[in-house]
């Protein structure tokens, strides 16, 4: 896209309105500091960007102060080398800012027009965060060189934001976007295979489960064989033992497995009922035969000799109560003697103490010695000198009596046992008679031990009846679980082969999906640093095209040879620059220490040419410079236009000076030298309120192209 | 290198670039067999080789003079093609310590052409040549920077990884396509 129209209004220098037709291969503004050459390159900017950051982030200063409408507008038309024409309108009221794009007759507006913008200009820019940031940086680090920054890329900027720039326009952010893209892309795709990862996991379990029902059934394998006929027989004769089915289904129905089951339960119920029955009758008969072997005692010769031994024992107690009565009066008249003899003990006493005169009862004088003697042997005397006359004729009694009471409760012990024993025999006899009957009761009609021996027969009989239908039924059952199980076997078998194909299926795929997320990360890891060696393998193709143009201008007498030089430092590219001499190579240095001012402005035009014209992509085909030139001596001045004049033939240039002279010189150099070729002088002659006063003109194509020569 | 090697590269040079020989009687009314008159449709170039510095430091005046001289004779001092004169001085010969400064002196003598002018001691080789001649030569080098897309191009040589994985993980991104599907369905295939 080249610059073709450019219409202002209150933006800037440029209080009212002003349209510059651009459409040439070189446009050279000239005119005095301060008449508007500077802004015209800012609107250019302005309309692109929305922002000039050379005068700072506020908006209100882009509005002229003497804008009569008090906003500023920009129009910018492009077109492309095939003629298709693009328009971008910026207008800030001072309090908000529209833009408007407009392209193949349509037209959108602020950030969908942006959008569309810079998609047409820099679609570098949409993958970088701030899209036009980078649209900005990308402008003024190789289309347009602005005044007060020339040397600004060489020696203003760190390496690092020096190597970021030059990233950015080599189109590294594509990679970024690759990266980016990349990131997120594994990121999903290793989620999806972790899924896939259980998935696989799953159909694992399920073949694992498979082969173990298998090898389960596996080692239960045997023939199956027909059934049929045995089945019907078996059923029939269950029926016959009165376990009648409602409906028997055929063996190799779904329910012939629960039927059988459900038939030989009940086959094993009356089993069972009849096995008790059968030991009831066992023990019942042999209860019998021992009750036959086992008559009541007799108790009638004990009842006898119990009511003659009470007989005894009562006439005994009558003898032992006479004796007794005699016993007692003995003992009360022997008490009675005592009680005397112990008040004669007493009185024999007292007299004793006072026996010293003549008796104190008659008065009557006494032989004292002998009274003494005598009341002595009161007081002497024996109490026990009694003796009892029948205490051993009541105890012989007693012990009598003792005797005779052992006897008769000996007797009556005898009689209770035996009474217990008749009564156990006849509950026993009432209980078996009572079993018999519940016997008799199953419809057989026992009445006997005959009978009963019979019954117990019969049970037997059916017992092992019972017993074989069992087992018969049983041999049914497993061969109809066999025969379900070999279904089941040959389903297992096909349900594992199709898991197992599954199983390998996702190993496989899940292999296959490591291996690409594996791949994919190698790639991510590798672009990382890829990005940095891009843009140094991009420097080193530049190179050449850099050396050329600085060998153009040959600022330097002996340092004639430049170099941008990369470097990485933990993982960060740097960018310097480095002039050396050609002849002696190991005199290599920073430019800003050795180049004079003018040098050095050469040097950055030299770089900023080399990235407009190297660069594969930029977001005009156009260099704009404003006032280069100053600061230039003679030589280098010719130098630097002799390559713009070069430069006009690859890419449309704008470039202003202020000094008159030297934009009479442009004008001669950069004049079209064929018909096709067009060149616009822009004179700035004055500036006043309203804006630059200026003059628009062709310069005058060459008429022929050999004059000397010719 | 001699003088004819100078004057033959240089004038290769001059002629693969799109300018124009003068034919022999223009360039002997210059100056005798040590010269040659170039243009193109931008400007007018002498060529001129000595055989020693002290040849080139002598003669670059009478050169200059006659180039001048010849110019003016064809183009009027209204044509613009009457600013664009350049002068090409080469010498095998290297100046002596005394000389030192001269060359740079003659460069930078801006009057009436521009002087563009090697010593030996630069002209080790013919491709020095070229160097000297550089400012009159056209912007036609060829610039061997990729553009974006061949920038990812060149992926398969930056990264060591399977060279079709690369291509297929590039076409996928160029197209919008699901990156890691592709690159798997490229694996497996």
């Amino acid at each position: 896209m080249k610059i073709k129209q450019l219409d202002i209004s209150g933006f800037r220098a440029f209080a009212t309105s002003f349209s510059f037709d651009l459409a040439a291969d070189a446009v050279i503004l000239v005119g005095a500091n301060g008449t508007g050459k500077t802004s015209l390159f800012d609107a250019i900017l302005w309309a692109l960007t929305g922002r000039i950051a050379r005068i700072g982030p506020t908006a209100s200063s882009v509005v002229s102060m003497y804008s009569e409408s008090g906003e500023a507008y920009v129009r910018l038309e492009l077109e492309s080398s095939d003629h298709q024409v693009v328009t971008l309108s910026r207008r800030f009221d001072g309090t908000r800012e529209t833009f408007q794009f407009e392209s193949n007759g349509s037209s959108t507006r602020d950030d969908l027009g942006r959008a569309q913008m810079l998609n047409t200009l820099w679609p570098q820019a949409l993958v970088t965060d701030e899209p036009i940031n980078a649209l900005s940086v990308a402008l003024t680090r190789s289309v347009y060189l602005q005044q007060d920054l020339v040397r600004e890329f060489v020696e203003g900027i760190t390496p690092g934001d020096r190597f970021n720039a030059l990233s950015e326009l080599v189109g590294t952010g594509r990679m970024t976007e690759l990266q980016t893209q990349l990131e997120r892309a594994k990121k999903g795709w290793t989620a999806a295979t972790n899924n896939l990862s259980a998935e696989s996991d799953e159909v694992l379990r399920r073949v694992n489960r498979l082969e173990a029902e298998l090898a389960e059934l596996s080692r239960m394998t045997s023939p199956t064989i027909p059934i049929t006929d045995e089945w019907d027989q078996w059923w029939s004769e269950l029926a016959a033992e009165g376990i009648a089915q409602a409906k028997v289904p055929d063996p190799s129905a779904v329910d012939a497995s629960a039927a059988i089951d459900t038939a030989i339960k009940q086959l094993s119920a009356t089993g069972r009922r009849l096995e008790r029955l059968r030991e009831e009758a066992e023990v019942l008969a042999v209860e019998i035969e021992r009750a036959k072997a086992t008559l009541p005692p007799d108790t009638s010769a004990l009842r006898s000799r119990v009511a003659l031994a009470e007989e005894a024992v009562q006439q005994a107690r009558g003898e032992l109560v006479i004796a007794e009565q005699r016993a007692a009066e003995e003992r009360r008249a022997l008490v009675e003697r005592r009680e005397t003899i112990e008040e004669l003990r007493s009185l024999a006493r007292l007299a004793v103490r006072h026996l010293d005169g003549p008796c104190p009862v008659c008065g009557q004088e006494h032989d004292i010695e002998a009274t003494r003697a005598r009341l002595q042997r009161f007081i002497e005397a024996p109490s026990d000198a009694i003796e009892r006359s029948s205490p051993l004729i009541s105890t012989e009694i007693a012990v009598a009596l003792e005797h005779r009471e052992k006897e008769l409760l000996t007797l009556q012990a005898e009689l209770a046992a035996a009474a217990d024993l008749q009564k156990q025999y006849e509950v026993a006899e009432g209980d078996r008679q009572k079993r018999l009957a519940e016997l008799a009761a199953t419809g057989s009609g026992l009445t006997s031990g005959e009978e009963l021996a019979q019954e117990i027969l019969r049970l037997q009989q059916q017992l092992i009846r019972i017993s074989q239908l069992r087992s018969r039924g049983e041999s049914l059952a497993l061969a109809i679980a066999r025969a379900g199980e070999s279904a089941r076997r040959i389903e297992l078998e096909k349900q594992l082969s199709a898991s197992r194909k599954q199983l390998d299926h996702a190993r496989a795929n899940l292999q296959a999906r490591v291996r690409t997320g594996d791949l994919a990360q190698a790639v991510i890891d590798q672009l990382r640093s890829a990005g940095s060696r891009l843009v140094a393998s991009q420097l080193d193709a530049i190179q050449p095209l850099l050396q050329r143009i600085y060998g153009r201008v040959d600022p330097h007498p002996t340092l004639r040879s430049v170099r941008l030089m990369s470097t990485f430092t933990r993982g960060r590219g740097q960018l310097a620059t480095e002039v050396s001499d050609l002849e002696m190579p190991q005199i290599a240095v920073a430019p800003g220490a050795f180049l004079s001012s003018s040098q050095s402005n050469a040097l950055a035009v030299s770089i900023f040419l080399t990235l407009n014209l190297g660069l594969p992509f930029i977001p005009l085909s156009a260099a704009l410079l404003d006032d280069p030139l100053q600061s230039l001596d003679d030589v280098n001045l010719l130098g630097l236009i002799d390559l713009l004049k070069r430069t006009k033939d690859r890419r449309q240039l704008v470039l202003s000076t202020h000094d008159h002279r030297f934009g009479q010189l442009l004008a001669r150099k950069l004049r079209p030298i064929e018909v096709a070729q067009r060149t616009r002088l822009i004179e700035f002659k004055s500036w006043d309120r309203l804006g630059p006063a200026i003059e628009q003109s062709d310069v005058a194509a060459q008429r022929e192209t050999l004059l000397v020569v010719a | 290198m001699t003088v004819t090697d100078l004057l033959a590269e240089a004038s290769r040079l001059l002629a693969e670039n799109g300018y124009t020989e003068a034919g022999p009687t223009l360039t002997s009314s210059w100056l005798s067999s040590n010269g040659r008159i170039f243009e193109d449709a931008y400007g007018v170039v002498g060529v001129v080789a000595y055989e020693t510095w002290n040849d080139l430091r002598r003669g670059w005046p009478d050169a200059q003079s006659s180039l001048a001289e010849l110019i003016s004779e064809r183009v009027t001092r209204a044509d613009p093609k009457s600013w664009e004169a350049y002068l090409v001085l080469l010498t095998p010969g290297v100046p002596g310590d005394e000389d030192r400064l001269d060359p740079q002196m003659i460069r930078a003598d801006t009057n009436r052409v521009r002087k563009l002018l090697a010593t030996g001691d630069e002209l080790q080789s013919l491709a020095n040549v070229e160097r000297v001649l550089l400012p009159l030569l056209p912007l036609t080098a060829e610039v061997a920077v990729a553009d974006e897309g061949n920038l990812l191009d060149r992926l398969q040589d930056l990264l060591d990884v399977d060279e079709g994985a690369v291509r297929v993980i590039v076409e996928a991104f160029r197209n919008q396509q699901p990156i890691l599907e592709r690159l798997h369905q490229h694996l497996t295939r």
